[in-house]
């Protein structure tokens, strides 16, 4: 038996004061079969009533089971593929036993797809419950954020685990459906994972002990104040480690990948200082980053808590900075998941949207926000592009609709990822970035280890930036459909020219033909602007004239358009509303800026006849 | 072989001033997008590579179906120009072969061997496909065998394993232009004067693609010479649209000389091919 004491500083994690309710205390012996690809657990789990009503059946989740056959919610759904893989064989959870409150209570459980209703001698509020499980998880080909791929494992929502309650006792957590992810209640775990000796495990938590018998080893694993545990384990990792403050980071990757994980290590690293910065203390002594091995891409980018899957990739160019997003955001997921455990299956946005924001926000501090996706020559993609992208992904949703709601997948990833980031983005412009970065602040410190709701965000904003803006631009995003485009419509310019026509004098009507221009010479112009759709902004306009001067003018948003007119020695030869991208919500902004005259497409055009006559100069004479 | 290009520079003008055509009026579709996304926005097209592709990005979200479209329009006239070439493609060759202008009759005798043409082109294309096709079924293979161990490994195994395929297609393009040129000549049976030249074309490969390859060089770093031009100019506001016009028109005039060449140096390969009857008994 060999004591490995890993880090010598978790006995004091466990000392402390809880930091989270701890509604659910789970020990778990889970032993792996790598040739079978099960793992074979024993659960014991101390649940707590969060209801303030008594509760007599309890929810658990059994999320592999959506991959139990191809008639389940999930695989309907998903047309039996997920991010181009497809489903190669089965996986689920099988309960071998059941007894809670020493009741043997797996008969009268009723298996709901995903969800296992567990009768309950009435629990009263606050009132806890003990369960011992037997189970077996059946792990599928990589897919979907979990399975195996020959040797490697990544063992994700593999338990069965309670659903949160609410209040009144009602089920908050729904079944697994492709666009929906993970709902829990905070608890503390105390895992033990066997796995042949050969194998390189990563885990939630912290590593405690690990001992070694008969080829095989048994490492426990800790994790306080988290409501989540995943694992991995394959002989083929190699693993690279650093520590940012307090806090010891371990990315596991595949020999091949090292540049790869090595530039997801560094940025993860750099996101730990920037999130502790921007939205509190990162709680937890350490985080395990996973490369999964190439072919494993299904495993990657996923978020577990202190654990989180970068991208599979052996390789990518330097300015491809896509590896570095998809390793960013699942660090970003820490605080918008973790430590705010909003409901994944209600309010996507909570989790996914704010976390887009966040991670774009450091995304473009760290590259530039002109280039914070990718640098390729003269093209330069920046995050807010990527968002901008969702704008044609359908029509307008409330962003607080459920996953499973909303119009189409692509609609969901629209209204959970991109239009919160643009929405966000809309109140910074509006609030100033102090502000904006002080009221996040503020949210994610109140509901640190709790479940915030929409409301919870609205009022926390609201808070420290007033109702006004918050309601003017996020609540009528969050609960409605609301959108806006502003546009430069029109640009008219002409030279002043003399009365003409017959007009009054002393000697009677004179009627004068043509007077000729005013001298010296003068134009008059006008810029008309206008708003679609039912979100009211203030904007900026500026209007640039011939000889190079540009005047800027303000306009409260309100009404259908306004018409700015000048009289002087220049004519208007462009304008540009919102020329500082205040309103990122703004549906198109292609239309924001207007030329007279119009300079067209000539270098496109250009370009284009280049490339299409070295095509035909490949086919033709 | 560029003097005996020059010296036919009125044909070789010609020939590409029609695939300039064709290539204006395949633009046109892609060219109408972005000119109605952001043509009338105070920078134009310039637009398109500023504030980290914002427009690029809403394009994209607003148009994607006329910008499908475009890429359709495009894809498709550039196979009809593949066939409608082919008797310019004949009138070339032969001009080249002869090293100076043939005029309107000769040019147009010579035009008349398209159908020729046309399966010279079919049989290339097979040929080619069979040959690509093994290569990367070579390389996926090798790929996949290291997949899972050693996956840059692999990828680099993969590329050597596709070497051999690669320099097989070199020769074969080299001797269907060989072929070509043969056949604007006058000599019957395409197929078999293809083989001919294949034939010719493994047993001395360095002397039939040196002049390919060597002309094919020069043509791509002209490409590359004008594509880092384009970036430098594109993306900076104020760059003449004339200025990018007239370097890639250059370097287009530039290639179809290059391949002009080329051509005139197919034409001394083919007038070394055995005749059939010898070739059979060879």
């Amino acid at each position: 038996m060999r004591r490995t004491a890993l880090l010598a500083f978790w006995p004091l994690l466990l000392g402390t004061a809880p930091l989270s309710p701890r509604l659910a205390r789970y020990t778990i012996e889970a032993r792996l079969d790598a040739e079978s690809h099960e793992v074979t657990g024993h659960e014991k789990l101390v649940w707590g009533n969060p209801a303030k009503v008594p509760v007599d059946r309890l929810p658990l989740h059994l999320y592999l089971n959506a991959f139990r056959n191809d008639q389940t919610t999930w695989l309907r759904e998903a047309s039996g593929e997920h991010r181009g893989n497809e489903l190669e064989n089965f996986g689920g959870v099988r309960i071998r036993k059941l007894v809670c409150g020493g009741r043997d209570v797996r008969a009268a459980s009723r298996l709901d797809e995903t969800i296992l209703w567990v009768p309950l001698q009435p629990v009263p509020p606050g009132g806890e419950v003990t369960c011992e499980i037997d189970f077996v998880s059946k792990l599928p080909r990589v897919f979907a954020r979990t399975g195996y791929l020959e040797d490697f494992h990544l063992v994700a929502q593999w338990f069965p685990k309670p659903a949160v309650l609410g209040d009144d006792g009602r089920l908050l957590g729904h079944a697994f459906h492709v666009s929906t992810e993970f709902f829990a209640d905070y608890g503390t775990f105390d895992v033990t994972i066997d796995v042949p000796e050969r194998f390189v495990v990563g885990a939630t938590g912290l590593q405690d002990e690990e001992t070694r018998t008969s080829g095989r080893k048994r490492l426990r694993f800790l994790a306080n104040d988290v409501h989540d545990f995943a694992w991995t384990a394959w002989p083929g990792f190699t693993e690279l480690e650093g520590s940012v403050g307090a806090v010891r980071l371990r990315t596991l990757h595949a020999p091949a990948q090292r540049e790869i994980a090595r530039r997801q290590h560094d940025v993860v690293a750099a996101a730990l200082v920037h999130f502790e910065r921007a939205y509190g203390s990162y709680p937890y002594p350490n985080l395990t980053l996973v490369i999964p091995p190439p072919g494993a891409a299904g495993a990657g980018g996923m978020e577990y808590p202190t654990f989180i899957t970068g991208s599979a990739d052996a390789f990518s160019m330097e300015g491809n900075l896509g590896p570095e997003t998809t390793a960013a955001h699942e660090f970003g997921h820490q605080y918008f998941y973790g430590l705010l455990a909003s409901n994944e299956f209600e309010h996507a946005f909570l989790d996914e949207g704010l976390n887009t924001y966040a991670t774009g926000g450091f995304m473009d501090q760290r590259y530039g926000p002109r280039q914070s996706a990718l640098r390729f020559g003269a093209l330069r993609v920046g995050q807010f592009a990527i968002s901008r992208v969702g704008q044609g992904f359908g029509g307008v949703e409330p962003l607080a609709t459920r996953a499973w709601e909303f119009a189409s997948l692509r609609s969901y990833a629209m209204h959970s990822y991109m239009r919160p980031d643009l929405a966000l983005r809309t109140l910074r412009g509006v609030v100033g970035p102090e502000r904006m970065a002080a009221a996040l602040r503020h949210y994610a410190a109140r509901r640190r280890f709790t479940h915030p709701t929409p409301d919870d965000l609205l009022d926390d904003l609201s808070e420290v930036l007033g109702r006004e803006p918050v309601d003017s631009v996020l609540r009528p995003v969050v609960f409605g459909s609301a959108w806006v485009d502003y546009a430069v419509a029109g640009i008219e310019t002409w030279e002043r020219r003399r009365p003409r026509g017959t007009f009054d004098s002393d000697a009677g009507p004179v009627t004068i033909d043509d007077a000729g221009p005013v001298e010296p010479t003068e134009h008059e112009s006008e810029v008309l602007v206008t708003r679609r759709g039912n979100l009211s902004l203030p904007v900026e306009l500026w209007t640039t004239f011939a000889d190079g001067s540009v005047r800027r003018e303000r306009w409260d948003g309100r009404g259908a358009h306004v018409r700015f007119a000048y009289r002087g020695p220049s004519p208007v030869v462009s304008a540009e509303v919102d020329p500082r991208r205040t309103v990122a919500l703004d549906a198109d902004l292609r239309n924001n800026g207007k030329a007279a005259p119009a300079p067209g497409a000539p270098r496109f055009l250009s370009r284009a006849i280049h490339w299409i006559a070295t095509l035909l100069q490949l086919v033709g004479p | 072989m560029i003097r005996r290009a020059l010296g036919c520079w009125r044909t070789v003008v010609a020939a590409h001033v029609v695939l300039l055509a064709f290539a204006t009026l395949l633009a046109v579709p892609g060219w109408l997008v972005v000119r109605t996304s952001v043509g009338s926005r105070p920078d134009g097209d310039l637009a398109l590579w500023h504030e980290g592709s914002i427009f690029v990005a809403d394009t994209v979200a607003h148009d994607r179906g006329a910008l499908a479209g475009a890429a359709r329009a495009t894809a498709l006239g550039t196979v009809l120009f593949a066939l409608l070439s082919l008797p310019i493609s004949a009138g070339l060759f032969a001009t080249l072969r002869h090293g100076r202008d043939l005029g309107p009759a000769g040019f147009g005798a010579a035009a008349g061997r398209a159908g020729a043409f046309l399966v010279l082109l079919l049989l290339w294309l097979v040929a080619a496909a069979l040959v690509a096709g093994a290569g990367f079924a070579a390389a996926n293979a090798v790929h996949g065998a290291f997949e899972d161990t050693a996956p840059v490994r692999g990828t680099v195994l993969a590329g050597l394993c596709a070497l051999p395929f690669a320099a097989l297609l070199t020769v074969l393009a080299a001797a269907t232009d060989v072929a070509r040129s043969a056949v604007a000549a006058g000599r019957p049976g395409p197929a078999r004067t293809l083989l001919a030249a294949a034939r010719a074309a493994v047993r001395s490969p360095l002397r039939f693609t040196a002049p390919y390859c060597a002309f094919g060089a020069a043509s791509i770093a002209a490409s590359l010479l004008a594509a880092a031009l384009a970036d430098r100019l594109g993306g900076r506001p104020g760059a003449s649209a004339v200025a990018l016009f007239v370097i890639g028109q250059l370097v287009l005039l530039a290639r179809a000389f290059l391949r002009a060449a080329w051509m005139a140096a197919a034409a001394g390969l083919a007038e070394a091919l055995p005749d059939h009857a010898s070739a059979a008994t060879a």
